[in-house]
């Protein structure tokens, strides 16, 4: 358009100039096509597949809440499929929107359409497949048509149906993923068998199904179903199904054998003493683990799905009797609630199911390690994990429980308190330095000894900047490394190590940009942030970090301790599934012996009481038992001389 | 959620606005001062000297050496100028800085006692209400001027004038008792108490014009305390000394103690430390004897009243160890020990006499007598009526000295040096 405006006097060069900088829409010619703005925008959304679900929706919800109950979200997403083929209700929402697209041009096909349209190309199939109901059909044919429509086969060529007679009689066919199953089972205990000639001795009239899960199939674990949508999602998981002629069942196999990463130790969370095994990618793996160590038949674990797209799973394992209901409940329901395409991993279950978004502090704990998961199960929190990443959340939590590691209890209390008041000073230097450093030099400067004042002064003199302006930047470029840090590709990584210590050293004093002091203070904030064991803490305390430097910068230690104050009101405010955030400080509940201080592992003999678990004693009067005991043997002693 | 953390931060940000007290001030922007003089004025009321380290650098031009030198010794620099105010005087000093002046780190406060003769009310009730002066500030009494005493203030072991400040007066209190040290907030309540009058270390240029280079030592027992200020027999070190305390009745400096009557003033305040005190060889006049002594308990002070005129008894308790002898008469024995206390007794009695009398003669209670004799009055009113400064001089005091040998050093035993003529 800009072109149109402009041509009369531009020259021809000004025109090619113009023509490579301003936007416009590709030509066919040029064989570009573009996304930005596409030809059914808006119509998009009222599109008959979506606008029949949405003028199915409020007569649906009932039924689709049904679903849910079921724990089916699979099935939801048949409901929607369904719901799409069926056009009864749309008939008037289509009017209007044929109203709307006049302008618009063709629409796409849609891919029961183009299922459409390919079947009609291959004639000489008689079997329909089963549109209109979930129920597998007794016809082979037929269920094999629907399969390979559901799967979009050939398109897909993932999935295999594989077509074969059961003991060169009936005929059956196999479905599975490529790459999910094992083959070993397959080829060697599942084909096999069924294939022989001596399968059938004693075959009756009926459906063979039920014999042949009796009888032929030596796997594991079978399963029958007569619903597709059951079965789609199962084939899915790594299961293979059979179909079998004449059945209006299918059976489902355990077969799963699909590629994952071995137990190895945590990552994120080392200990010296201690367990070195951690969490794989694998749920079913990340629940063994747990299991492994808590061998109680009251350790439940409830499989609920998550993502309405890619069915993930998360397990949420709990102590039935230890924990209390009212949070099992709280953490189902919220599970349950999630309504998103993709949910994978613990981290966006955290965001979905946390009581307050919008704060820095994390309100679940996570941990990479088996023991760890184990004890908050003891403790009588539930446990979420959740497919696809090495991780388990456990809720409710505390402020204080972010500063246990598994280490605590496995070395002996002196140890472990030593190390968890180092980690405190951690987030002390962390949180406060950079901004005490501020107020001190800018308002304070009667607190820093005489002679270390003049050296700060002195060592000012060449800095251009004002102090705010330095510590922002030391503390920036600190953030930089440390993010680089993580992104880097560890073959370059020793570049990064280089590069830091100049930024974070003698470079950046030599040039004037800082003050030596502050680099001392740089690279203790940073230390002490990496001994905050709690990553989702450790960052929001980078940020609280900067909050600190600017109300120092202010308002000097005053700005602080407003600041500070202003922190501590919302955590205050803060819940994480029904438990205050800084009980049992505050408010204060009963104190249980490992808040900040651990007494010694004897002497911890009651739940934390805030968790309100429904067995509250966690041990016995140990060392008093075996020491009472020994003085009744000697008295029995004594007696008998 | 969302909202009501927006709201607080928002009410932080305006808080901020509103205050109005953004007084901060960049580490480098003030001039620090270390020492401050106080003069007579020539041309105005006062005049003030200020010491205040230069934070420029030895080669200057922030080179490739970077920043992390410290500061080399004695790089400061001194500014005197006659002000009606210290206050005044700190505006007018600024005028030919860049900086502001904070003084807040200042240690020492110099009174010449030419000036101190005359009072020290003019300033002493001003400086203190500045948020800068601090109650910690050390108060000294120059002899000279102080701002010639502040140019010679650079001590020679170290550049670090601050601790170097601290120093002095901690080794004096701690380790000789031949000086005192006190801070503005004791001078200023002492100067405002009816119990005691303030003491103030002394302190002056030495120009090492005492001591000389050759010739006999005199017959006469010197001791180590028995010098003022600027009179030490040395040569080398710093240029000036600490030595001995400077008595003020009212604001006014009146006389001064020498260091053996400081070391008494302490010891009946109980707050002398320890002190090698030297005295003679009981057996033989010309020799000396160094007594390791220190105080064993708090001084025993009773006042009563006989006649209607205050009576005090002071008991001193010491103990201490031999340090020195000059002879090798066995002083450890059992037989010799008790002679060696005696004299050692009386010794110190007969210093801390004369003390007692020189204050008396100068109406000064620099030992804190009046906080005993304060015991004998129900009321502050009865107390203040009665004027215990102005009675010290009627006062009668008797001194009692207690003191044990409690080790004799290294050597539990002196052997006679052998002489080849046989003589022991």
């Amino acid at each position: 358009m800009i072109m149109e405006r402009l041509d009369l006097p531009v020259p021809g060069l000004l025109k090619t100039i113009l023509k490579s900088v301003l936007y416009k829409e590709p030509n066919n010619e040029e064989l570009g096509f573009e996304l930005l703005e596409g030809e059914n925008e808006g119509v998009e959304q009222e599109s008959p597949q979506n606008a029949s679900g949405k003028g199915d929706q409020k007569a649906s919800t009932g039924q689709r809440d049904d679903s849910r109950q079921q724990g089916n979200a699979e099935q939801k997403r048949n409901d929607r499929q369904q719901s799409d083929t069926n056009h009864q209700g749309d008939k008037k929402m289509q009017g209007n929107i044929k109203t709307q697209r006049k302008n618009f041009r063709k629409q796409p096909l849609k891919v029961d359409e183009w299922n459409g349209n390919r079947k009609t190309e291959n004639t000489g199939n008689t079997c329909k497949p089963q549109n209109n109901s979930d129920i597998l059909s007794t016809e082979l044919c037929s269920n094999l048509e629907t399969i390979r429509q559901k799967f979009l086969i050939p398109k897909n060529q993932d999935v295999i149906t594989r077509e074969f007679k059961i003991g060169r009689k009936i005929k059956a066919f196999m479905v599975y993923v490529e790459g999910m199953i094992d083959k070993n089972t397959m080829n060697l205990a599942i084909f096999p068998h069924l294939m022989s000639k001596d399968v059938f001795e004693e075959i009756g009239e009926d459906c063979p199904v039920d014999y042949l899960m009796e009888n032929v199939l030596t796997v594991h674990n079978v399963r029958k179903t007569d619903k597709y949508s059951y079965t789609v999602m199962q084939v899915l998981n790594g299961m293979s199904a059979l179909f079998v002629e004449g059945c209006g069942e299918c059976i489902l196999m355990e077969t799963r054998g699909f590629e994952k990463r071995n137990v190895g130790k945590p990552i994120t969370e080392t200990v010296v003493k201690g367990s070195q095994e951690g969490f794989t990618e694998n749920l079913r793996t990340n629940v063994t683990l747990v299991r492994k160590i808590i061998k109680n038949e009251n350790l439940v674990t409830e499989m609920l799905p998550i993502g309405n797209t890619n069915h993930s799973n998360c397990a949420v394992m709990y102590l039935e009797g230890i924990a209390n209901t009212k949070v099992i409940q709280e953490v189902k329901k919220r599970i349950k609630k999630i309504d998103s395409d993709f949910v994978l991993g613990d981290g966006m279950v955290e965001q979905f199911i946390e009581d307050n978004p919008f704060m820095l502090f994390p309100q679940v704990i996570d941990t990479e390690r088996p023991d760890r998961t184990a004890s908050f199960i003891m403790e009588g929190q539930v446990v979420i994990i959740a497919e696809g990443a090495p991780f388990a959340l456990a809720v409710p939590v505390t402020f204080f429980r972010l500063f246990h590691t598994s280490e605590d209890s496995f070395v002996r209390w002196p140890a472990s308190n030593f190390l968890r008041y180092i980690r405190l000073l951690g987030l002390f230097c962390a949180t406060f330095l950079p901004g005490m450093y501020v107020a001190l030099t800018l308002f304070h400067t009667e607190m820093i000894p005489t002679e270390l004042l003049i050296f700060i002064a002195g060592a000012k003199e060449l800095v251009p900047f004002p102090t705010i302006l330095e510590v922002m930047m030391m503390e920036i470029s600190f953030e930089l490394i440390r993010e680089g840090g993580i992104r880097v590709p560890s073959i370059i990584g020793q570049t990064l190590g280089i590069v830091g210590a100049l930024i974070l050293g003698q470079a950046a004093v030599a040039a004037g940009l800082v003050s030596p002091l502050l680099v001392i203070v740089v690279s203790i904030t940073g230390l002490g942030s990496f001994a905050i064991p709690n990553y989702t803490l450790a960052i929001a305390v980078r940020i609280e970090r900067f909050l600190f430097i600017f109300a120092g910068a202010v308002l000097g230690f005053y700005g602080i301790s407003l600041m500070a104050m202003l922190l501590a009101y919302f955590a205050c405010s803060m819940k994480s599934f029904g438990v205050p955030f800084l009980s049992p400080v505050a408010p204060k509940t009963n104190v249980n012996p490992d808040v900040i201080y651990r007494h010694p592992i004897w002497s911890q003999k009651n739940r934390p009481d805030y968790m309100n678990a429904y067995n509250r004693k966690r041990q016995g009067n140990n060392q008093k038992l075996w020491i009472s005991e020994d003085d009744q043997d000697k008295k029995g002693k004594e007696d008998k001389t | 959620m969302h909202k009501s953390v927006s709201i607080a931060l928002m009410c932080v940000f305006i808080i901020c606005l509103l205050t109005a007290c953004y007084d901060g001030r960049e580490i480098d922007e003030w001039a620090y001062v270390y020492t401050i003089g106080v003069d007579k004025g020539v041309s105005n009321v006062l005049r003030f000297t200020f010491q205040i380290p230069s934070l420029k650098r030895d080669g200057g031009g922030g080179g490739s050496s970077g920043g992390t030198e410290s500061q080399s010794a004695g790089h400061f620099t001194i500014i005197s100028l006659d002000a009606p105010t210290f206050h005044s005087g700190v505006d007018m000093a600024e005028t030919s800085f860049s900086r502001k002046l904070n003084y807040m780190h200042a240690n020492y406060l110099l009174i010449s006692e030419e000036l101190a003769r005359e009072g020290v009310e003019r300033f002493i009730n001003g400086m203190i209400r500045s948020r800068q002066i601090r109650h910690s500030m050390y108060i000294i009494i120059v002899r000279g001027k102080a701002s010639d005493y502040i140019e010679e203030f650079n001590p020679v072991l170290t550049g670090a004038i601050s601790k170097a400040q601290d120093g002095f007066m901690k080794i004096s209190n701690k380790d000789d008792g031949l000086t005192i040290s006190t801070n503005y907030h004791n001078f200023i309540s002492d100067l405002k108490t009816a119990y005691r009058t303030p003491v103030v270390p002394l302190t002056a240029i030495n120009d090492f014009s005492n001591y000389e280079a050759s010739g006999a030592p005199p017959e006469i027992f010197k001791s180590e305390g028995d010098y003022y200020a600027g009179e030490l027999p040395r040569s080398g070190g710093n240029k000036f000394e600490f030595f001995g305390t400077a008595l003020f009745e009212g604001d006014k400096m009146v006389g001064a103690l020498n260091g053996d009557e400081t070391r008494a003033m302490l010891m009946v305040r109980g707050e002398f430390n320890r002190g090698s005190i030297a005295m003679t060889d009981p057996k033989d006049k010309k020799l000396r004897i160094t007594i390791n002594a220190s105080q064993q308990k708090k001084p025993g002070i009773k006042a009563t009243f006989i006649e209607g005129k205050p009576v005090i008894n002071v008991k001193i308790f010491l103990e201490g160890n031999i340090q020195n002898t000059q002879s090798s008469t066995e002083y450890e024995s059992v037989k010799l020990k008790p002679v060696l206390e005696n004299a050692f007794r009386e010794y110190v009695k007969g210093i801390l006499d004369r003390t007692i009398s020189k204050c008396k003669n100068l109406n000064v209670d620099a030992f804190g007598f009046g906080e005993k004799v304060v015991m004998h009055f129900l009321t502050i009113q009865e107390w203040e009526k009665y004027n215990w400064l102005g009675r010290f001089k009627d006062t009668e005091v008797t001194t009692e000295v207690k003191f044990i040998i409690r080790r004799t050093g290294t050597m539990l035993k002196t052997n006679p040096i052998q002489h080849s003529n046989g003589e022991k």
